[in-house]
Order: C-alpha cells, then sequence, then structure tokens
C-alpha cells in the first residue's frame, strides 16, 4: 500500500530488497492463563480471554539497492531488531512481503529458505555470544558453507584462511578459540563466517556497538573495504546515529515499529523533515566543547507498543503537535449548531495549551492555587471561546485534584482532536541535497 | 584559588591474580575543585572505574590499593607512609573503615554506577529504598524522610512522585531507574558525586535528559562531580576539566576546551579522530591501530609507543611522568616525549620506530601474558 510513497518512485533499475507492508505482532500475555480476565456480575461469560498484541513492527515498506548501505536508526525498543529479523524470516512477519530480487521471501517453503539464506546473512550485536565457545574459529566460519555444500573440506579450510585475511585477521589463527581474541576480532570471526557463502546482502544488527570506539572505527573501515570488494549490500542498524552517518547511503529512523522518515544520509542529517528525527540528532552529545549545547531535549517516555497512539505515533511527545482545529460535541444533537465546536488558537495559545495537556497528563506539577497555575502554564496568552471553556473546566478538576479527569478531558478535546491524532501521516517532501527521494511521516508537511 | 575538595596523589591499585600483578591503576594524580565536574575519560580497561572504587576504597581482592594519597577536604581516605622499619604503612592519620562508612561514603561522596538494576533492591519499593537511605544517613524519622524522598524524585523530574513512591524497580523505565539513583546520590547533598558511566546503557534522548537534569542539579547545588565515561561527546558537552586515561596512568590532563583544540597527547589525538561524528559526515575514519596491551604486562616505555604514530626509539625506553607542556592559564598536562623541550629525553634525535601493531591485526591478541615488545 505505502511502499511507493515510501521508498519513493524508483524507475530502471530493481532494487535488491523490497520491503513491502512488513509487519510483526507479537501476542503478549503468553502462558496458561495468560489474558484471562473475570467478569464477576457482568453479561456475557464468566470468563474471557482477550490476547492483546505488541505491535513491534507496524506496516514497514523501503528497498535497498544493490550495493547501497541502508542505515536503520532509533531507540531500544522501536522494533528495529525485530525488523531485520523479520526480513530474514528468522521471525515469521504477521503480514507483508519481503521481496528479494524479486521473489517474495515471505512466501517460500522451508527449502526455498534454506536456499535463499545462503544469499542473506546477518552479524549480531554480542560477538561473543554468537560464537560457540566449544570450536575452533577456522571450523566456525566453515559452518555456513558446510550447510551449504560448498566446497570440499580442503576447499573450505583454504577459504576460511583467506576470509580471516579479508577480515584482518591472521590466517594462523584458524585454530584459536573465540576466548583468545578481543570484542573486535571477535566480530571480524562474525564478519568472516558470513561472508563464507558469499552473500549478495548482510544484515548488521549494531555489530558495532559493544566496541570501544578506536576499535569500532577499524571494524566499521573493514566493513567499508569488503563491501568494495564482495560488492555487499548492508541493512545496518545502530542506535548511535554517528556510526550511521558515517556507513550509510541512505537512512531510515524507526520510532514505535514505524518508519518515520527515510532519505538521503546528507540529506536526513542536514535537513530532517520530521520531529523525532530532529529530535534525536538535537540529543546526541556533540564531541566538540564549542559546539552550541542544545540538547533538544523530549519530554516522557516511549509509549507502549501494545496500544500505541492513533494516527502519527510520535505525536504524545512531538514538541510541534498540529493544533486541533475544533471537534465534535458528544453532549450536543448532532442537528444542533453547537454540535460542532471550532477552536481559534493563535501559536502562542497553543503551546501553552499543548505544554498544560501534557503536564497535567504526566502530573509533573503541583499547583499552589489557581493564580499561580494560570501564571505558570498560561502566562503570556490564555485561549478563549470554546477552548478556554475546556481549559476552565480542567484547571478547576486539578484544583480539585481529580487529575485523572482533567487529563481525560483535555486529552480527548485537544490531542486526540488534532489532525496527528486522526490520520496516518505518510508525505514525500523536496530534497534539499541530492536528489534521492525523501519521505517523512509528519503532518506538517500536508500543504506540500 | 581555594584548597581543593579531593586530591588524588600517585594513586597506586594492583591486582593481584594467579597470572601476575595486574596494574590497573599506576600512579595517577588529579584534583577535584568545588562545584566542578571533572571527567576520567578512557576505553574499556584503561582504569577509570577501578579509579575512583579506589577513591571510595571499594576496591575487592584481589585488589589492594598499594600507594598514594587520596584526601578529601583535608582528611586522608588514603594514605601511606614508610614506617620506622622501612616498610610501607598505612598512615594514622587515615580514616577508618567505620569513618569511611558513617562519614563519607554517600554522606561527602556519592556514586552512581552505569547499571541502575544492579544498584536497586528488585524486591523494595523505589520510594521505600530512598526513604531509607534518607533516614539512615540523615538521622530523620520515617515521616520527613518519606516527604523528602518524594520531594527528591519529583526534583529528578519523576512524574507522579507522590504514586510512583510505592512502584518497583522494575516498573520504571531504564532512565527513570537512573533518576532514582541521582535522586539518591544527591538526597544527603554530598559535596563530590562520582558518576561512573551513568548515561551509556541509555538511549541518546534519554542521556540528554539526564544531562540537562545534572547541569540544572549542579547548578542548584553545587555539587562537584567526576564524571568517569568512553564517550567524547559526554565530555565535551559537561565536563569542566578532562583527565584521559590509558593502561592505568593519566595520559594528558587538561580544561575542556584545551584538550579538545590543543591536545598534547598522541593518543588523545587518535581517539579523538576515531569517532564518527554526529554534525559533519567523516568520509574516513583513522582508527587507532592495534588494541589496548593488558594491564599484567604493559609495554615498556611509554606505554602507548607500540600503537603510537609518533613513537621513536627513545619511547620504548623512557617512561614519560606527565608535566605540564602548554603555558595555558589552566595546567595542562601531557606524559609525551615528543615535548622535547620538556622531557628532553632525546626524541629529537632519536629514529623513528616502526608501530609495532601496524597492519597486522594479530599482535593485538590477547594472548596470555604476551604483548611483551622487547
Amino acid at each position: 500500500m505505502s511502499s511507493e510513497r515510501a521508498a519513493g518512485t524508483r524507475s530502471g533499475d530493481d532494487p535488491l530488497l523490497r520491503v513491502d507492508g512488513l509487519t510483526k505482532h507479537f501476542r503478549d500475555g503468553g502462558g496458561f492463563l495468560g489474558g484471562v480476565s473475570l467478569n464477576v456480575g457482568d453479561d456475557g461469560p464468566l470468563v474471557s480471554r482477550e490476547t492483546e498484541s505488541v505491535r513491534a513492527v507496524d506496516d514497514v515498506s523501503f528497498e535497498i539497492r544493490e550495493g547501497e548501505t541502508l542505515g536503520l536508526v532509533g531507540e531500544s525498543g522501536c522494533g528495529k531488531s525485530t525488523l531485520a529479523r523479520a526480513i530474514l524470516r528468522l521471525i515469521e512477519p504477521t503480514d507483508g512481503s519481503i521481496y528479494f530480487r524479486g521473489e517474495d521471501v515471505a512466501e517460500m517453503d522451508t527449502e526455498e529458505l534454506r536456499a535463499q539464506r545462503k544469499n542473506m546473512q546477518i552479524i549480531f550485536q554480542d560477538p561473543q555470544s554468537s560464537l560457540d565457545p566449544r570450536m575452533k574459529v577456522g571450523p566456525i566460519i566453515e559452518e555456513p558453507m558446510k550447510a551449504h555444500g560448498m566446497y570440499d573440506k580442503e576447499g573450505r579450510e583454504e577459504r576460511a584462511r583467506e576470509l580471516l585475511e579479508k577480515v584482518g585477521l591472521d590466517p594462523q589463527h584458524y585454530n584459536r578459540y573465540p576466548h583468545a581474541f578481543s570484542g573486535g576480532q571477535r566480530q571480524r570471526v562474525n564478519l568472516a563466517r558470513a561472508l563464507s557463502v558469499n552473500p549478495d546482502f548482510i544484515v548488521c544488527d549494531e555489530p558495532t556497538s559493544a566496541l570501544d570506539v578506536s576499535i569500532q572505527a577499524q571494524v566499521l573501515n573493514t566493513m567499508r573495504e569488503l563491501q568494495a570488494e564482495f560488492g555487499l549490500t548492508y541493512l545496518f542498524i545502530a542506535h548511535d546515529l554517528s556510526v550511521i552517518r558515517h556507513i550509510s547511503d541512505r537512512v531510515a529512523v524507526m520510532y514505535l515499529g514505524k518508519l518515520v522518515e527515510l532519505a538521503d544520509k546528507e540529506e536526513l542529517f542536514e535537513n530532517p523533515q520530521h520531529p523525532y528525527t530532529k529530535a534525536l540528532l538535537d540529543s546526541i552529545p556533540v564531541p566538540d566543547p564549542r559546539a552550541s549545547g542544545t540538547r533538544g531535549v523530549l519530554e516522557g517516555d516511549v509509549p507502549s507498543p501494545i496500544d500505541p497512539p492513533s494516527g502519527c505515533r510520535f505525536r504524545t511527545r512531538c514538541p510541534e503537535l498540529i493544533a486541533p482545529r475544533g471537534r465534535l460535541d458528544p453532549s450536543a444533537d448532532p442537528a444542533d449548531p453547537a454540535y460542532e465546536v471550532t477552536y481559534d488558537f493563535s501559536e502562542t495559545e497553543w503551546r501553552n495549551v499543548r505544554e498544560f495537556v501534557r503536564a497535567v497528563d504526566r502530573h509533573t506539577f503541583d499547583p499552589a492555587g489557581e493564580r499561580e497555575l494560570r501564571q505558570q502554564f498560561f502566562a503570556d496568552a490564555e485561549p478563549t471561546g470554546a477552548a478556554g471553556r475546556v481549559v476552565d473546566e480542567a484547571v478547576s478538576l486539578v484544583l480539585e485534584d481529580a487529575w485523572d479527569e482533567a487529563a481525560e478531558l483535555l486529552v480527548s478535546s485537544f490531542s486526540d482532536q488534532s489532525i496527528c491524532a486522526l490520520s496516518d501521516p505518510q508525505y514525500v517532501v523536496e530534497p534539499e541535497h541530492g536528489d534521492g527521494p525523501h519521505y517523512a511521516a509528519c503532518h506538517l508537511h500536508r500543504e506540500a | 584559588m581555594s584548597e581543593p575538595l579531593l586530591t588524588v596523589r600517585d594513586l597506586q591499585t594492583h591486582f593481584f591474580t594467579e597470572e601476575g600483578v595486574v596494574r590497573a591503576v599506576d600512579g595517577i594524580s588529579f584534583d577535584v575543585r568545588e562545584g566542578e565536574i571533572v571527567g576520567l575519560v578512557g576505553e574499556s580497561g584503561a582504569g577509570k572505574s577501578v579509579a575512583v572504587q579506589s577513591i571510595m576504597r571499594l576496591v575487592e581482592e584481589p585488589g589492594e590499593i598499594v600507594g598514594g594519597e587520596v584526601t578529601f577536604r583535608g582528611e586522608t581516605i588514603f594514605g601511606v607512609e614508610e614506617g620506622p622499619d622501612g616498610e610501607l604503612r598505612e598512615q594514622e592519620s587515615m580514616l577508618s573503615n567505620a569513618e569511611m562508612r558513617e562519614h563519607i561514603r554517600g554522606r561527602e561522596i556519592a556514586i552512581i554506577f552505569q547499571d541502575p538494576m544492579e544498584s536497586l533492591n528488585p524486591v523494595f519499593t523505589v520510594g521505600g529504598q530512598l526513604r531509607e537511605f534518607i533516614e539512615i544517613n540523615r538521622d530523620m524519622d520515617a515521616e520527613s524522610a518519606k516527604a523528602e524522598a518524594i520531594q527528591m524524585l519529583r526534583e529528578v523530574g519523576i512524574p507522579e512522585a507522590e504514586k510512583r513512591y510505592d512502584d518497583y524497580p522494575h516498573q520504571f523505565s531504564g532512565g527513570m531507574r537512573q533518576r532514582v539513583l541521582i535522586a539518591m546520590a544527591l538526597a544527603c547533598e554530598p559535596s563530590l558525586i562520582i558518576a561512573d558511566e551513568p548515561t551509556t546503557a541509555l538511549d541518546v534522548t534519554v542521556e540528554g535528559q539526564i544531562l540537562e537534569m545534572v547541569a540544572d542539579l549542579q547548578e542548584k547545588y553545587g555539587t562537584s562531580f567526576i564524571w568517569v565515561t568512553h564517550d567524547m561527546g559526554v565530555v565535551a558537552e559537561i565536563c569542566d576539566r578532562v583527565n584521559v586515561m590509558y593502561l592505568g596512568e593519566i595520559i594528558e590532563q587538561a580544561e575542556i576546551d584545551d584538550l579538545f583544540y590543543d591536545t598534547q597527547h598522541p593518543y588523545t589525538e587518535a581517539l579523538l579522530d576515531s569517532i564518527p561524528r554526529p554534525d559533519q559526515t567523516v568520509e574516513e575514519l583513522d582508527p587507532i591501530k592495534g588494541v589496548m596491551p593488558e594491564a599484567i604486562n604493559p609495554p615498556s616505555g611509554c606505554r602507548f609507543h607500540p600503537r603510537c604514530p609518533d613513537a621513536r626509539e627513545v619511547c620504548t625506553r623512557v617512561h614519560p611522568g606527565a608535566r605540564e607542556v602548554t603555558d595555558a592559564a589552566e595546567p595542562h598536562t601531557a606524559a609525551c616525549l615528543k615535548h622535547e623541550s620538556v622531557f628532553g629525553a632525546g626524541y629529537t634525535e632519536s629514529q623513528p620506530i616502526e608501530s609495532h601493531a601496524g597492519a597486522n591485526f594479530g599482535s593485538g591478541l590477547a594472548a596470555r601474558g604476551g604483548e611483551v615488545d622487547e
């Protein structure tokens, strides 16, 4: 559905990998009595069973071209590793397709998939636990070749030694055990193992996150050299934006199971168009004491993926949440003209209201009295009209210590009426750097 | 300039293992002044954590503080002197274990660790643990300690502090747990907080929140910090002065701007060159060659010489101590012989050497007891 927009319309050569509407939901509340609840006094069955699903990856679409590196960045829990595993079908996707050279990996049977895996390899974050401590590194590297019936015994050993050298290790180390290697060297062994079956595509899941900076630089450089030599295509997952900027050609940003932005590297870093990407970029400490210290701190925590916010998933924390135009008054008769309520915010009024809604929702303050409260939130501008009446009501609820009711009223009257909550944003914007398509899932671009 | 709050002189902490003596911290000296944030930066294995544990006298077997002196506000936390029999013995003025426990730890110097889940007890509520800590350390009754605890939680930005007071640690996110630990560290209004990689396990946006909060709190309470980290970005963001550690030694010490813009030690230089930047595209990273050798048998002479691009023959023989190398207003020290006018070890006429760790990564192999160069 969204693949055209997400990846941008590309003509000419087919991409190596095309992911279309990929979705992975996990069932929560496993176990025998998981999700079981008793209904006492209610109508209907006495016992009901409800399974909630964790929507780890939701309708993600993108393409990766032959020979490029697509960086995938996001914070912990945003679903980037789940996405990587779903692409390789290490976990079964709930929905969507993964086309590798035009063939849908999601539809393959076991035997086809096994053969396909020769072309798609993965490297994990922890170089220690992905190597069998009781095997020597030589046989570790030969293992995938054996599984795919490549070469004879001598041929495999020769190739293993050759690969050791390619990844910057000494071929003499063929007979050593993983524990004799440092973290960076173990990650090189992992690289050699992934390369052994001559794949076209490697998913790298935080391959350098556990390494010291100087070692990380060595491994990143080796990965680049190998890419040039073997014509590899990488999907490079990391939470570190500096690493992503260094290694990627294009970058995708993920938040709570969705792609929020996808663009060429320079474009994404120099001209970010999604407020989440901007916040991420502002948060990284820059290794330069003279850099202006904007930390642009994002409020609150990531919401639960079990019940993610409607529309744009970032809207509950977004500093640029769009003002609602109005709402339908649930208490009025639809025939009544009062049924449609219109808000008329100035920019400052909306900013104040937005901050007030969040402060009440998170209960981050304790009001000393009405005057102090209004002084704290609405010193420079206070909304009037329909919006003003909602704010007045919420203020009195807060002063009565009815925080939940106040939050409920404010959220349903304002936040839930914003376009950000009502529809799923999908836009392509004009790039400033380069000519690659720039996808940004933010309603701020709705006129564009 | 007033007396420094904390003075560390020639501190040595060794680990006596079966394979030999690991000189994890080998003669480091630095000061922390009132109200400043001092960075302790280096890669894993540099000895940063052991250094701060030594300051708190928290080193465990088989580790032992074997030399040097640590003084805090005129009180001796650790010190050795030569006894009448010529043997080294602990100074008499040194605080006893009980005094350390009752007066220093928590009250005067607090410590925050990297993993907040390790530091919080999972079977007690967050509020309860904080209350108990305040009760014991500040001689308060349970009720006022609880009020104080809620106030502290609010101060570090825990929403609905009163309600969250009764939550268990697992109900908090990683960032919130770290906030709780900071609340705990601040609860007794200590003069010095040692933060051992407190934001390393956190996401960048959460890390940003914590750094922002620390900067605010520091301004409010005027607390001094020792900030241990491997992240040059964090250092640039919050530190006033920085100590760079390599293999148990402080090899460069400078005011923050000088360290980045007037770098004096090749290791610091190499470290800065090897980090990818978030604010600009770096086409080619220039990594440090090889890996850090083990502290059990450090290279002779300058410990960095096997990996150093500027190493000369003299560097394999002469061990440089840290000396002042610039005439900056703040002392700027570096332990590198290439500052010939300061060290006068004959660097200029010495022959450049091929760095052993060259293109062959194998030489960095973590072979036991190995890494001797001669």
